[in-house]
């Protein structure tokens, strides 16, 4: 996969990141490199291997289904930028 | 001058179902409609620093009992993904999903249309995932509002194959399918608010061609009915573009049920990039076969084996048997009343059930659960009927009283002295007395006019106040007409 300055832009978009464009081809270079290292890996053979998802070997510990939390509001709110009427307030959001 | 072009159409249905847990997917808050905004949520809901999801057993076990009635494949070993994007609902910046090993693959559902046709639905696949919060716009100046108690609920999002034809193939489908999941308790199926979401996928093709058309994906569908109604304009609205030589846009769409129609939503598009990874929070689900069969045992009958079922015990038609089993307290009510009226006809207790129960239910605007007269009272009284303690004409005077005031049918034909006469020499009497009142009738009768029987019985049992067995009416009357 050959990385372009488009690809990072679109990506930088994506993950709502700002690059200007005097930062662009040095994150090109950089990010072709990292991928290029990840190349060296298709030259071990992988045939009948499960993919690995995780690093460690465990299973999902689960909960039972009960209400433990109750209404803590005003302590969530309080580290909110803006708040009105019991809700965060954003920006308009144009629907 | 060419034929015209005839078209099919294709539809595949993505259903959100909110699964009915007591707390949330991944964290201990109440999983409930309706509250004031923000005051259930906590850490894990509004995405803080540090905070990690903890999986709730039932969310899995009702995934998997769906998966079971929907005749899937549970996967072993199933993984969350993240799907990332920006949205104010959305505070972790992204949704914990399953993307490509979901819980469930390849299951079906049948359903039942007109003339006994019967189609295979398939299910692509049923995946676990967490809804996302509110945001609220309207007679807001300047701004928006986010309240994230709906953050956290746990959805089981089916996916069905592009299998269905037609806004009413799509219709059965769908009352189904939340019949279904109603029916296991997983889900109460409620689309006004929300519980029960539908996204279609529409495309249209020229009949017998295999390839899919181009598909518009409608949005905003909060019922069955305008499920159906934007198939129908989006058919239409497709038809019309090819017919004029253009092409239809893959795109979302959403209905306005005012307008009655669609339109495109344009803007959400480009960020159809969603960087799907395998969620580092949670490790993999892995389900042995022990648990599934624990779950399979524990499941209640299915509606399809319970249709069966009643067809072969009880002699019931398809119809009959469609309805009394479309709603699990439906057919726990009937099959009820038909143990507390045995020996009676479980036929006759399906009649009772449908007519009388249900057209009073259905004038009040009630549910067979608000229903004033219990199964066992019902049945009760069906078995008083059979028994010829009384005539259906007066059960159904009873069960007027029973559904005004409740109580047992024995109690209130005793109070109000309603027990049928079948004694012979009291009805003997009273035809007497109404044969000596019509002599005029009696020659008429005897002259051919044979539907003259009908009058003498109105008027016998109009004396003897509706408690005579017709039975011994029409035998004794018959006797004594015929005999000059």
């Amino acid at each position: 996969m050959s990385i372009t300055e488009d690809t990072i832009r679109h990506v930088a978009t994506l993950a709502r990141l700002e690059i200007s464009s005097a930062e662009l081809p040095a994150y090109t270079g950089q990010i072709a490199r990292i991928l290029g290292l990840m190349e060296q890996l298709r030259a071990i053979p992988t045939d009948g291997v499960e993919p690995m998802s995780h690093a460690v070997e465990m299973t999902i510990p689960e909960r039972l289904d009960q209400v433990v939390n109750t209404d803590q509001r005003a302590l969530l709110l309080a580290n909110a930028p803006d708040v009105e009427a019991g809700c965060f307030r954003v920006p308009k959001i144009i629907e | 001058m060419t034929t015209p072009v005839r078209y099919e159409t294709v539809i595949g249905l993505e259903i959100h179902t909110q699964l009915a847990t007591r707390s949330k997917i991944f964290c201990g808050c109440p999983n409930r409609f309706g509250a004031a905004p923000n005051t259930q949520i906590c850490p894990v809901c509004a995405a803080f620093p540090g905070v990690l999801p903890v999986l709730n057993q039932a969310v899995l076990e009702m995934a998997i009992m769906t998966g079971l009635a929907l005749h899937g494949e549970i996967r072993a070993r199933n993984e969350f993904a993240r799907k990332n994007y920006f949205y104010p609902d959305l505070p972790a910046g992204y949704q914990i999903s399953q993307f490509e090993l979901p819980i469930i693959e390849r299951g079906h559902l049948m359903i039942e249309l007109e003339g006994g046709v019967r189609r295979r639905i398939g299910i692509t696949r049923a995946h676990m995932e967490v809804d996302a919060g509110k945001n609220l716009h309207e007679g807001i100046q300047g701004a928006s509002w986010v309240d994230l108690n709906r953050t956290g609920t746990p959805l089981l999002e089916i996916v069905t194959e592009p299998d269905l034809r037609s806004a009413v193939e799509t219709g059965v489908f769908l009352k189904k399918l939340r019949g279904l999941v109603r029916h296991l308790g997983v889900c109460d199926g409620n689309m006004e608010e929300g519980s029960f979401r539908c996204d279609a996928n529409v495309s249209i093709r020229p009949l017998g061609e295999h390839r899919l058309g181009t598909r518009a994906e409608i949005k905003n569908l909060n019922s069955i009915r305008n499920v159906m109604r934007a198939i129908d304009y989006e058919v239409e609205r497709q038809i019309d573009l090819v017919e004029c030589g253009e092409a239809v846009v893959q795109e979302t769409r959403l209905w306005d049920a005012n307008q009655n129609h669609t339109r495109t939503m344009r803007g959400k598009e480009e960020a159809h990039d969603y960087r799907y990874f395998p969620e580092p929070d949670l490790p993999p689900v892995v389900i042995v076969p022990e648990r599934i069969a624990a779950i399979r045992a524990r499941m209640p009958e299915l509606p399809d084996e319970k249709f069966a079922r009643f067809q072969k015990d009880y002699g019931l038609s398809d119809y009959d048997a469609g309805v009394l089993t479309a709603e699990r307290e439906m057919a726990d009510y009937f099959e009820a009343a038909v143990q507390a009226a045995q020996p009676a006809d479980p036929k006759g207790v399906a009649n009772w059930v449908m007519v009388e129960l249900l057209g009073r239910l259905n004038r009040a605007g009630q549910e067979i659960g608000d229903s004033p007269v219990v199964a066992a009272s019902l049945g009760r009284l069906l078995r008083m009927m059979h028994d010829g303690v009384i005539s259906g004409k007066i059960a159904k005077t009873v069960f007027g009283h029973m559904w005004e005031g409740g109580g047992d049918p024995a109690r209130i034909v005793a109070e109000q002295g309603l027990v049928q006469v079948s004694d012979q020499g009291a009805i003997e009497a009273e035809v007497e007395r109404v044969l000596v009142a019509h002599p005029d009738k009696i020659a008429q009768y005897r002259a051919g006019k044979s539907q003259l029987l009908g009058f003498f019985v109105g008027e016998i049992m109009k004396a003897m106040r509706g408690k005579a067995n017709p039975g011994v009416v029409n035998g004794v009357l018959k006797e004594k007409l015929e005999r000059s």
